[in-house]
């Protein structure tokens, strides 16, 4: 296998002590379970004379359309015991209570001071319907942060309405759509190439917009070789949909030559810069010959991630591509910022209004604090800490790296293997992630599939976490290891000191068992 | 159910191989033949016992408690009654050392008690027995414990084998197909010699306990799935298909409602079933002149495309058909396994290799294909090895 061990005498007994740590057990019952007839958080007096004097009925206010004809079925409960149930819900997460590094998803801190402002009543009281004239305030942000990403891609135009990555590579491949439209080639070209450590997104938008998806596999040099993109291209060639570095931590040197071979066969070049990170300021896309590319604002700039809620891929074009684009864009026009469609080309909506707005002022803080300086060295330690990690791990017995033989330093991110591991003791890398969030930690990310490498493992560490913070998570890895070793049960029968046990991951492909709402667990589980 | 409402115990058979995986704590390349007693020379000691112990501790708390059928000694009986169990006992190894007629015969003896799935506890070499023995009479499941585990029938570990009993049991015992592959010795012991395909077991479908050829996952096998049906589409057209071996291919087969041939060749028209385990000149007489294809998938654990296992697509035929008309698919697991994803051709005709070296689409699901390097198999280049 493509791994490389190296021996366990190398590795340097860790000066880390290990804290003694206990998740919070409280066997906490669904809310919908808790409620009690009759009991009440609040009881509000009726209204007073005077009031109804004035108004009527405040029932008759509502619009009858919108007035229910029965009570919702919500537990009645006090407000303390809602309370207590949140809090014993929430100390039963790891949350940022233990170090996560969760590699390919670049996790940041999200700091108080964005959240201090999108929670500020002139931006949280804000409604997207209102009139472009009482808008200004977020208007002017949206396109001043524009300006930032601008000049951080070399783009000429950003849109924030898709609500996370995989939407924005979605944008990518409507625009890519309407584009051969415009030019009568929509049909003949239906093929988009990627590469197969580019995100699942990127084949997988593609495949929803109605394009057949070409992948290249990694060559020697850990990425694909310009002779597989050769191959690739044909005139049925509409985009290059790829990351570099891809999940494998190792930039393309080649990938100015990429985008010319794709240009040459008449195809759109699309980065998808979800691994932006490691090459924050380093690189422009544009200037890299890209027609686009996107930032995930939920990952790299600082705002909260959302699985797939909250969230915002923020896509950016070529001059070329911006008749293309879904509106309404933010201009400005003298000291005014008007909502301006962008015309007959346009794919239409993506999402309603501007997108999740909050989190582009909350990333727009982040980038104004940090400043390009500040960029530039963050993605200085993201590297640094990560290439720092990686020979630290590869000392741990049982720990390899995928493509052992390329030299160099890998970017932000590693991809390890756990294949010694498993083969010296049966302990694989799910049992090892068990056993990590023992340690208050949170467990590490695997890698998306096709593994290219068994029992992977893909740590980050961004420029988040203090060294010391890493050296604990080393510390913890460099325990389960010996622990596999010399007592592999403990790992498989993890975790022992958290809320609950073992989980069995199938019980996700269970749709007869498993339900999104309460009424859809009663009648599945016929519980009355 | 029973008849009087409880949940049916399950009938599992066992088959513990006692010598597995004794050569590979020596060095040896396996254990099967004489690199058994050979291992025991050099002082390896047993691995396949505590294997099944583990799996047998777990099962005896499975719920409803299983039925065990098992051979007599050391290839069950004695871990079955140490975990609590009171196993029916189905065969007695003859000699005082277990044999791979021992495995065979007890598979025999035990698919004849009618058991609804036969766990074995041993390698590939063990998996060829079973296969040979029962082919895919009954389900089977694989407990590593040998040195090469090559083939898509086995558990993770021993517990996982139990908690994937468990589950199939739960989940209403769907099944799958693996293929079992290996490896045979070339000069007796040190030198491996090339994987080979050798057929395919009934399975349980729990892919999140099973050890799939060292790769893939839920999503790929999925994305396998469309691949299937683009390929059971393609060759529903009016042209000559000729369907290559592997469990793949013996997907499409299914798919296009006959029982194919795994190992074999088939021949296939508008999606028919023409001839099935087709030898070369059968085959010559369907392309020879007519507009045809080859469909292939990737053999074994090493990338071969052409010249193991499939051999009836010789040179002739290839030639005849035309490399432009060989269609490949494969999961993206099993390239993404190779190393570099490099496919290997070794028909025996350097020229016509070289002629198919290069880089090919490969289906890899419905609208999905990747691209490729095929490479001529030079036995000096390490790839067959």
């Amino acid at each position: 296998m493509n791994t490389k061990s190296v021996e366990p005498s190398a590795a340097k007994e860790s000066s880390v002590k290990l804290r003694r740590y206990h998740a919070a057990v409280w066997d906490e019952p669904l809310i919908l379970e808790m409620g009690v007839t009759g009991r009440r958080g609040q009881h509000y007096p009726p209204p007073e004379a005077m009031v109804t004097a004035a108004v009527g009925d405040p029932l008759q206010l509502v619009p009858a359309a919108l007035r229910r004809s029965a009570s919702p079925e919500l537990p009645e409960m006090s407000e303390p015991d809602v309370l207590r149930h949140y809090l014993h819900l929430a100390q039963e997460t790891l949350g940022m209570m233990g170090i996560s590094l969760f590699g390919t998803c670049t996790m940041k801190y999200n700091p108080r001071l964005g959240e201090a402002f999108a929670a500020l009543p002139e931006f949280a009281e804000l409604h997207p319907g209102q009139d472009a004239r009482t808008l200004q305030g977020v208007l002017g942000i949206i396109w001043r942060f524009d300006r930032i990403l601008r000049s951080l891609s070399g783009m000429d135009q950003f849109v924030f309405q898709a609500g996370g990555g995989a939407e924005a590579a979605y944008t990518h491949a409507c625009v890519t759509r309407a584009w051969l439209a415009a030019r009568g080639e929509l049909g003949k070209r239906n093929q988009v190439i990627t590469s197969i450590q580019s995100h699942p997104c990127n084949p997988a938008t593609a495949a929803a917009a109605g394009f057949e998806v070409v992948t290249l596999m990694l060559g020697e040099r850990g990425y694909p070789s310009l002779d597989a993109l050769r191959a690739a291209v044909s005139d049925r060639t509409a985009a290059l949909m790829i990351n570099n570095p891809d999940d494998m931590g190792i930039y393309n040197p080649e990938i100015k030559e990429w985008v010319r071979i794709v240009h040459e066969a008449g195809g759109l070049c699309f980065y998808d810069h979800a691994n932006f990170n490691g090459v924050m300021s380093k690189i422009r896309a544009r200037d890299l010959g890209f027609d686009a590319c996107m930032f995930m604002l939920h990952k790299t700039f600082g705002a909260p991630k959302g699985g797939g809620g909250p969230a915002v891929g923020a896509y950016g074009c070529s001059a070329d591509l911006v008749p293309f684009l879904p509106g309404p864009l933010v201009t400005q026009r003298g000291d005014f910022f008007a909502l301006e469609d962008p015309g007959v080309h346009s794919v239409g909506k993506i999402r309603e209004y501007l997108g999740n707005v909050q989190q582009v002022l909350k990333a727009y803080v982040w980038a104004r604090a940090m400043g390009l300086d500040g960029v530039a060295k963050a993605s200085d330690m993201s590297v640094i800490l990560n290439n720092y990690m990686e020979k630290e791990l590869l000392k741990i017995r049982g720990v390899t790296r995928s493509h052992p033989n390329i030299d160099g330093w890998r970017l932000e991110m590693t991809r390890f293997s756990l294949e010694k591991l498993y083969e010296d003791t049966g302990v694989t890398v799910f049992d090892v992630q068990n056993r990590m969030v023992d340690f208050g930690i949170d467990a590490f990310w695997l890698a998306h599939e096709p593994w290219v490498v068994p029992h992977p493992f893909t740590p980050e560490a961004g420029e988040m976490w203090s060294r010391e913070d890493v050296d604990y998570w080393i510390a913890v890895l460099r325990r389960i290891s010996d622990e596999a070793y010399s007592n592999p049960e403990i790992v498989r029968t993890a975790p022992h000191n958290q809320v609950i046990g073992k989980l069995r991951g199938a019980a996700l492909d269970e749709p007869d068992n498993w339900a999104m709402t309460w009424r859809a667990y009663r009648r599945k589980h016929r519980t009355g | 159910m029973t008849s009087d409402g409880s949940p049916r115990e399950p009938r599992l058979g066992l088959i513990v191989n006692p010598v597995a995986g004794l050569g590979g704590a020596v060095g040896l390349k396996g254990s099967d033949g004489e690199l058994a007693a050979r291992a025991r020379v050099l002082g390896a000691r047993q691995v396949a016992p505590s294997r099944a112990a583990l799996l047998l501790e777990r099962l005896a708390k499975m719920s409803p408690r299983p039925r065990l059928l098992t051979c007599s000694g050391e290839m069950g009986e004695g871990l079955a009654r140490e975990a609590g169990f009171d196993p029916v006992l189905v065969h007695a190894p003859m000699g005082t050392t277990t044999s791979a007629q021992d495995t065979r015969r007890a598979a025999i003896s035990l698919v004849e008690r009618d058991i609804d799935l036969l766990l074995f506890v041993g390698g590939d070499g063990t998996a060829r027995d079973v296969l040979a023995a029962i082919g895919s009479a009954i389900p089977v499941l694989g407990v590593p414990a040998g040195v090469k585990m090559h083939s898509a029938v086995f558990a993770t570990g021993a517990r996982a084998a139990a908690d994937a009993v468990e589950r199939w049991w739960q989940l209403g015992r769907p099944l799958d197909h693996g293929d079992v592959v290996d490896r045979e010795p070339l000069d007796n012991d040190m030198t491996p010699g090339p994987v080979r395909l050798f057929g395919s077991l009934r399975i349980p479908r729990v892919p999140e306990c099973l050890q799939r050829m060292k790769a893939g996952g839920p999503a790929v096998d999925q994305l396998l799935e469309g691949a299937i049906e683009q390929v059971a589409g393609l060759v529903a057209d009016s042209r000559v298909s000729l369907l290559g071996p592997g469990s793949t291919l013996l997907a499409v087969k299914r798919l296009l409602g006959f029982e194919g041939s795994v190992l074999g060749v088939d021949v296939v028209c508008a999606g028919k079933k023409l001839v099935a385990d087709a030898g070369e000149s059968q085959l010559m007489q369907f392309v020879e002149g007519k507009p045809a294809r080859i469909v292939v998938t990737v053999i074994g654990g090493q990338g071969f495309i052409f010249g193991r296992g499939n051999q009836p697509l010789s040179p002739r035929v290839i030639r005849a058909v035309g490399i432009d008309n060989v269609v490949i698919v494969a999961s993206a697991g099993k390239l993404a396994a190779l190393p570099d994803s490099r496919l290997l051709v070794d028909t025996g005709d350097g020229e016509l290799d070289r002629s198919l070296a290069g880089y090919r689409p490969v289906i890899i699901g419905a609208k999905r294909q990747a691209i490729c390097r095929v490479c001529a198999a030079d036995p000096e280049s390490g790839f067959d090895s």
